[in-house]
């Protein structure tokens, strides 16, 4: 070996050292995660959040309390526009009386008594919902209306023979919805993806999908969208494509053959530290590359951007052993929020980070546990728009659960209190 | 269930092993434990092939730098839920010059990372990394000697990490 490989074993086996433990609890984590996975289950989420909620109360109070007040600006001249000044342990006002036109509360399981994950929302007063695993092995996709809380079964989803998994990655547009399933049980070799007509009917394959060519693996399906008459996706690993929703061959979209998709016809790709940082639009070509400096982490939407400014300080060395010398140190000066131009820029409250500074919904609201004045937990929304904080009325139950709102990118939010659903279309908010 | 005390067993016993593992991969707790915590996911779905047929923690691991050079990420509308991450005060080494070529191998590119990572931590033969990773022993090869030769050419041109600090 040389030298420099005899090195690069030294520095790897001290670094290992210096891995985070194992947190407890980590294997009930991974199962409930697991079981939600195959059942794609919100029920079951509140397992999973045991994790932090009991197994980890001392970290996330301690996050909490140490972190829910903006951080200081690095210097006079990194002030913040003062508009989000977002609150410590206040407890913020419910979101029914901030926002009453975002929520909807619907039963939390169907009239056959099955539960349900809620998808997206195909219009403003439509959820779509698939069935969940508890009640039966078929799978259904039902559609509730926001408004009257009726549901209706729209269509049974094929099952692949021998497969847990099923429907995945659901989307929608122009009055069909579309998702991807494995051709075969336990070959993650070809993915075929399905339409069926919002209105109802028999599901039909699209196309299949390989999920390997000639020299690699490529990766599950993502981001799929439907535009018009397409099918559009990217695969895990970067590529997009597109197919014709009545079938036909898949075609590579120009320019995006290592990309994925952001949001429709917006793709770029993303890596540990820069997300979505350059953005190109694969219908027009147009090219958006967000601003960020070289000490910046950021992680970007089509219109935002968050991230972390870091400096490495040298720091004297506080372990016995090299007391007198120097080490580097990552010190994060402060988060943010701001748009892609780089103009507006304002603090985010850290305790956002419980999440992962990716965690926005809707380019825009972030969640957030705060403390309440008897040290109970208080989930809250925080909307970066208007520095407004509000109560979403989640707390611990006797068994000290408590479920996490599930959001993406888009406009939904929704979690389980009771046996009510609160479904949130965020993008009613002002 | 048998299957489910003998994967607590399995992570009761290695999940440390792993973060170390996931740690030289990723060169970052945060993303150490999002890979592991995957990577236990996948075990688990297919644990009962993998107990039967396979060594767990090779299919774990196999598993692990795959998914890290596949630019794995979260599925929409998951979440993980691991204690958040220590944002502040992420030093690695005490001196310099180590501290050097780790932040230089936080700049190779995954697959070179990767490479690297098993031929000097895993200590595994180029033959065997061609196998894990599923590329070509000429690319182990390739991807080995590209990202020795970045490291070497930019230790030399950093005067930081000439000579031990004092």
């Amino acid at each position: 070996m040389n030298d420099l490989g005899k090195e690069l074993s030294r520095l790897l086996a001290d670094a290992a050292e210096r891995a985070p433990r194992a947190p407890a609890g980590l294997s009930a984590t991974v199962k409930a995660r697991h079981r939600r996975r195959r059942a794609r289950s919100a029920a079951l989420l509140a397992a999973v959040a045991v994790a932090v909620v009991i197994g980890g109360a001392g970290t996330v109070v301690k996050t909490v309390r140490t972190s829910a007040v903006p951080q200081p600006a690095a210097n006079a001249t990194d002030k913040p526009t003062g508009m989000a000044k977002p609150p410590t342990d206040v407890i913020p006002p419910p979101i029914e009386k901030v926002w009453p036109q975002a929520v909807h509360k619907i039963p939390a399981t169907l009239p056959d008594g099955r539960d349900y994950y809620p998808e997206l929302l195909l219009d403003d007063r439509t959820l779509l919902v698939t069935t969940g695993i508890k009640g039966g092995k078929r799978r259904f996709l039902w559609t509730y209306d926001l408004h009257s809380g009726k549901p209706t079964r729209i269509a049974e989803i094929p099952p692949t023979k021998g497969s847990v998994s099923f429907a995945d990655d659901i989307a929608a547009g122009g009055g069909n919805i579309v998702w991807w399933a494995y051709k075969e049980a336990g070959e993650n070799r070809i993915a075929q993806i399905w339409t069926v007509p919002v209105r109802g009917g028999t599901p039909r394959p699209v196309s299949d999908v390989p999920m390997t060519n000639a020299t690699k693996q490529l990766g599950q399906i993502t981001d799929l969208t439907v535009v018009g008459k397409e099918v559009i996706f990217a695969y895990e690993k970067g590529g997009v494509y597109r197919v014709p929703l009545s079938g036909g061959r898949l075609q590579p979209v120009k320019g995006a053959e290592r990309q994925h998709i952001l949001r429709w016809p917006w793709v770029g790709t993303h890596r540990a530290m820069d997300d979505f940082l350059r953005l190109f639009n694969a219908e027009t070509g147009e090219r958006r590359d967000a601003v960020a400096a070289a000490d910046e982490e950021v992680r970007c939407g089509v219109i935002r951007c968050t991230g972390m400014k870091v400096r490495y300080e040298k720091v004297p060395c506080a372990v016995e052993s090299c007391a007198d010398k120097m080490k580097k140190e990552r010190v994060v000066l402060r988060s943010f929020v701001r748009d892609r131009d780089g103009s507006g820029e304002r603090p985010l409250p850290a305790a956002t980070d419980l999440y992962g500074p990716t965690d926005l919904a809707l380019e825009r609201f972030f969640k957030q546990i705060l403390r309440g004045p008897r040290g109970e937990s208080v989930m809250a929304l925080y909307d970066v728009e208007t520095g407004r904080t509000v109560d979403l009325g989640l707390r611990v139950d006797a068994r000290g659960f408590m479920s996490l709102p599930q959001s993406g990118r888009d406009a939904l939010m929704t979690y389980r209190i009771g046996d009510q659903m609160h479904v949130l279309d965020l993008s009613t908010i002002e | 269930m048998d299957d489910e005390s003998g994967f607590d067993k399995f992570v009761a016993e290695q999940a440390d092993a792993l973060l170390r593992y996931g740690y030289v991969l990723t060169g970052n707790p945060h993303d150490a434990a999002d890979l592991v915590q995957e990577a236990l996911l996948r075990v688990r779905g297919a644990w009962s092939k993998v107990r039967r047929k396979d060594n767990p923690n090779s299919y774990a691991r196999i598993t692990m730098a795959r998914l890290h050079i596949s630019i794995w990420r979260r599925r929409r509308r998951e979440h993980l839920t691991a204690d958040p991450p220590d944002r502040a005060g992420h030093e690695v080494f005490p001196f310099e010059q180590q501290q050097g070529l780790w932040e230089e191998l936080a700049s190779l590119p995954r697959r070179q990372r990767a490479v690297l990572v098993l031929r000097y931590y895993e200590q595994l033969t180029d033959a065997e990394i061609a196998k894990v990773l599923g590329i070509s022993l000429g690319t182990v090869r390739s991807q080995a000697s590209r990202g020795l030769d970045k490291l070497r050419s930019s230790l030399s041109s950093s005067p930081a990490t000439h000579g031990s600090p004092r």
